[in-house]
């Protein structure tokens, strides 16, 4: 009798799967098609079907919950099933098990809500083999019944169930219960989608609108990843989606992988409007009448399931807005300061700091020679190889690298107080004034190579207060090789100058920036 | 064939050992596996990724890049990259050797190119563009590299894997934009967990006792920002560690001596 049984396994969720049962079912003719939804929520889950493409959740008393998803194979099912008109079982059991098991516990959904649903799917544990084969005996049982009365069934099953139905046909069958917990259909809004099915919101948006011509998961995941800026290195990204999911022994990537993709072969911000994008589905309701918490499925596991990936969005912090200060309408006026010892040691620290962490070095011009040991360096220096030629030794010349870096740091706000310039350590920049005591801080300031051949002071009169960071740059790169700015805003007219790199304040500590940006002075006038 | 000498059109290239390492990568093997993944091939046309691992120093990065070339059944060729380094460093130098004769000695990224295996390019950042402009064919779907000294063109054996590994902060040079969008995935190695932290220090420093290490870690955890904001590395960890070992057999009081380390920084180790 069981040849009379076509059966189409499939996974939970998977999009595939749905639209080859869709395939199956509008191909065959004079078929009855049997899937394992539970008998007695015919009504219910109709009614919710015809409703698609939004989306709904149908919740039982039992903390379970069947989401109304276009991409799940068995509402795929009876939604193409509705669509052709053909006839149309539900043969899982509702619920499955006597109620005196839980006895005192006569609102599950309460509980789960209460505890948690890994805790509850823990307590169910026990009763969950039982609950299984009870539930496999009920399906075959209508199985058989079903086999009686039609020619050829199609089942559409799970493929954890599949194997223990037809086991479960060749046995004896005694099923004494097939009650039917009390739901409610609750309608589920975008935000909620990612919560109800494993599948990401926007990849079931994609099957919706494809069901018609067939499904392709890559396609759908190239959509998903497809940005305004991120085309050129898309290729690169899925495949590393990709090979992210060969590594975890998937065909293909889950939403953690896609978005690890996205953040190491482009960046956070990338990543961050990924995960955004992946959670629409426009076709919801914009009300719901429930609060839609975590639930399980019929085989009381968590309807969603994912690892956590850390995604910094990068926060743009604003500086400038903190420290603004109102200017005055008469310039500024010179002061000449002395640090105090501290702040020399501080100042000292900070230019180190930047001389040794950011430089560029570029070829001097000037050429060292020394005798050839490995590597020819620049070419052999010829006049030194004859010079000596009677030794049987070869020179060979290194064009000499010399450090002319300039930096500018821009520590934010709007100086209408001072000017100051240092010549010890080569710098020149604006400052305001402590309101409380006798201190300035510094808000834009240039630090000059150490190779720097004019009297800073003589520099000090190019600086803009209004226009701080611009006549700024502008001075370092007029005394510099290479100029790397600290700042949080950029110079457009220097942005793509190839002796500038703009980099943001906070890429230096922020202890040293700290300790640099305000000083103390002794005398000044 | 002797691993040690190749021939290529003509020219005899003398080729380096892989690096004998016996790395071991605890905890974090998410971070493996994002490394392991990009050097997977699928079939012939599929070429693998050339990745970057980046993070603050001392957080293991050259530890995991040799680990995982463990993991992935192939040699290590590690190169260590230095501001002066010029393109043939990077490829082919030319040696004397007896009677004055010019001989070619590949670099261990040559070798890695040559033998198959990971070259693990240490320290990336530190490289000028002249030297990333060389390895530009390698890092796309050319893979070859040029010795413009021994006049060759050296194609990649199919083992052959790439990473880079750099330092967050300091970018000494910076890197051309064409060589940057070649660089994918970059992988960011982050400082571990406490518990992790706790295995690692216990694995670089096993003759420490537990209760040394406890107390390290608890020192170190106990300034939470410090550790956060990074201003100590697994690298300080483990060296404090030992320190204190030598202390405590010394017989003096640790638990100042930390405070001292903390204070001071790790280059008073
Ligand atoms: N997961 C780990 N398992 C074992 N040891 C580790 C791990 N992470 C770091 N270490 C240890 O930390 C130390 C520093 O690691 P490593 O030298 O790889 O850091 P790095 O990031 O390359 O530093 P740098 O930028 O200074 O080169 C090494 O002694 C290494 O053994
Ligand atoms: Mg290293």
């Amino acid at each position: 009798m069981k040849d009379k049984i076509i059966t189409l396994p499939y996974f939970p969720g998977r999009a595939e799967d749905a639209y080859n049962i869709k395939e199956e079912i509008s191909r065959i003719e004079g078929c009855i098609v049997v899937v394992d939804l539970p008998d007695g929520l015919e009504e219910e889950i109709k009614k919710a079907v015809k409703k698609l493409p939004r989306i709904s959740l149908i919740v039982d008393d039992l903390g379970r919950a069947i989401p109304i998803v276009p991409n799940e194979p068995a509402i795929e099912t009876v939604r193409t099933s509705l669509e052709n008109n053909i006839n149309l079982e539900f043969i899982d059991a509702s619920l499955s098990f006597p109620r005196e098991e839980f006895r005192g516990m006569d609102k599950f959904a309460d509980l789960v809500e209460d505890i948690g649903v890994e805790r509850y799917a823990e307590l169910m544990k026990p009763y969950k083999y039982q609950y299984t084969e009870s539930r496999h005996k009920y399906m075959a049982l209508k199985l058989r019944e079903l086999m009686e009365k039609n020619n050829e069934i199609l089942f559409v099953c799970n493929i954890k169930h599949f194997k223990g139905v037809m086991q479960s046909l060749d046995e004896p069958l005694d099923v004494g219960y097939g009650m039917v917990a009390p739901t409610t259909t609750c309608k589920v809004k975008e935000s909620d989608v990612g919560k109800i099915s494993s599948e990401i919101p926007f990849l079931t948006f994609q099957y919706e609108n494809s069901r018609n011509q067939g499904f392709d998961r890559k396609d759908a995941i190239i959509q998903l990843y497809e940005d305004e800026e991120a085309d050129l290195g898309l290729v690169e990204t899925y495949k590393y989606a990709r090979n992210l999911a060969i590594s975890d022994g998937h065909v293909y990537p889950n939403l953690y992988n896609i978005l690890a993709a996205a953040k190491y072969t482009q960046d956070d911000d990338y990543a961050f409007n990924i995960l955004e994008r992946s959670q629409t589905y426009p076709y919801t309701y914009n009300e719901s009448n429930c609060i839609i918490k975590s639930y399980l499925n019929y085989d009381l596991e968590p309807l969603d399931g994912t690892r956590v990936l850390e995604i910094k969005k990068k926060l743009k912090l604003d500086l400038k807005g903190s420290t603004k200060k109102k200017r005055s309408s008469h310039g500024g006026f010179f002061r000449y300061f002395k640090r105090t010892q501290e702040c020399f040691k501080t100042e000292m620290i900070f230019v180190n700091y930047l001389r040794n962490n950011y430089f560029q070095l570029v070829p001097s011009g000037e050429f060292e020679v020394e005798e050839f040991q490995c590597g020819l360096g620049d070419g052999i220096d010829v006049k030194q190889s004859l010079r000596y030629r009677f030794t049987d030794k070869i020179f060979v010349k290194n064009d000499k690298m010399i450090n002319n870096t300039g930096y500018v740091v821009d520590f934010g706000g709007i100086s209408d107080d001072a000017i100051f310039c240092d010549s010890q350590n080569d710098c020149v920049g604006t400052a305001t004034k402590y309101p409380q005591d006798d201190g300035f801080c510094w808000n834009c300031m240039v630090i000059f190579p150490d190779t720097l051949e004019v009297e800073v002071s003589s520099l000090l009169y190019r600086v803009s207060y209004f226009n701080a960071l611009e006549s700024c740059v502008d001075l370092a790169v007029q005394y510099s090789d290479f100029v790397y700015v600290f700042s949080d805003s950029i110079v457009e007219s220097m942005e793509n100058n190839p002796k500038v790199k703009f980099l943001p304040l906070e890429r230096i500590p922020q202890k040293l920036r700290d300790e640099m940006c305000c000083f103390d002075v002794e005398w000044r006038n | 064939m002797d691993s040690k000498k190749r021939i290529i059109d003509g020219i005899e290239i003398s080729l380096r050992e892989p690096d004998i390492t016996h790395y071991k990568w605890i905890g974090r093997d998410e971070e493996m596996r994002f490394l392991l993944a990009s050097w997977l091939q699928i079939d012939k046309e599929d070429l693998p990724m050339t990745p970057v691992l980046v993070g603050d120093p001392g957080n293991g990065k050259t530890t995991l890049a040799c680990a995982s070339a463990q993991e992935f059944n192939q040699p290590a060729y590690l190169m260590n990259c230095t501001s002066d380094m010029r393109p043939e460093d990077l490829i082919v130098t030319p040696v004397i050797s007896s009677g004055n004769q010019i001989k070619y000695r590949g670099s261990p990224l040559v070798s890695a190119v040559i033998n198959g295996g990971v070259c693990v390019l240490d320290e990336a950042n530190r490289m000028n563009e002249k030297c990333w402009a060389s390895l530009a064919p390698l890092l796309d779907d050319r893979r070859y590299v040029e010795s413009v000294i021994a006049g060759v063109k050296i194609k990649a054996h199919s083992d052959f894997r790439f990473v880079a590994t750099m330092n967050d902060d300091p970018s000494t040079y910076t890197i051309p934009g064409y060589i940057e969008s070649r660089l994918k995935p970059v992988i960011e190695v982050e400082p571990p967990s406490g518990e992790v932290l706790r295995a690692i220090v216990k694995a670089n420093v096993p003759y420490a006792s537990e209760d040394l290490i406890e107390s390290v870690i608890q020192h170190m955890l106990k300034d939470e920002d410090a550790f956060l904001s990074r201003s100590f590395s697994i690298r300080d960890a483990i060296e404090v560690t030992r320190y204190a070992v030598r202390l405590s057999r010394k017989g003096e009081d640790y638990q100042k001596s930390f405070e001292y380390i903390m204070k001071t920084g790790s280059e008073s180790l």
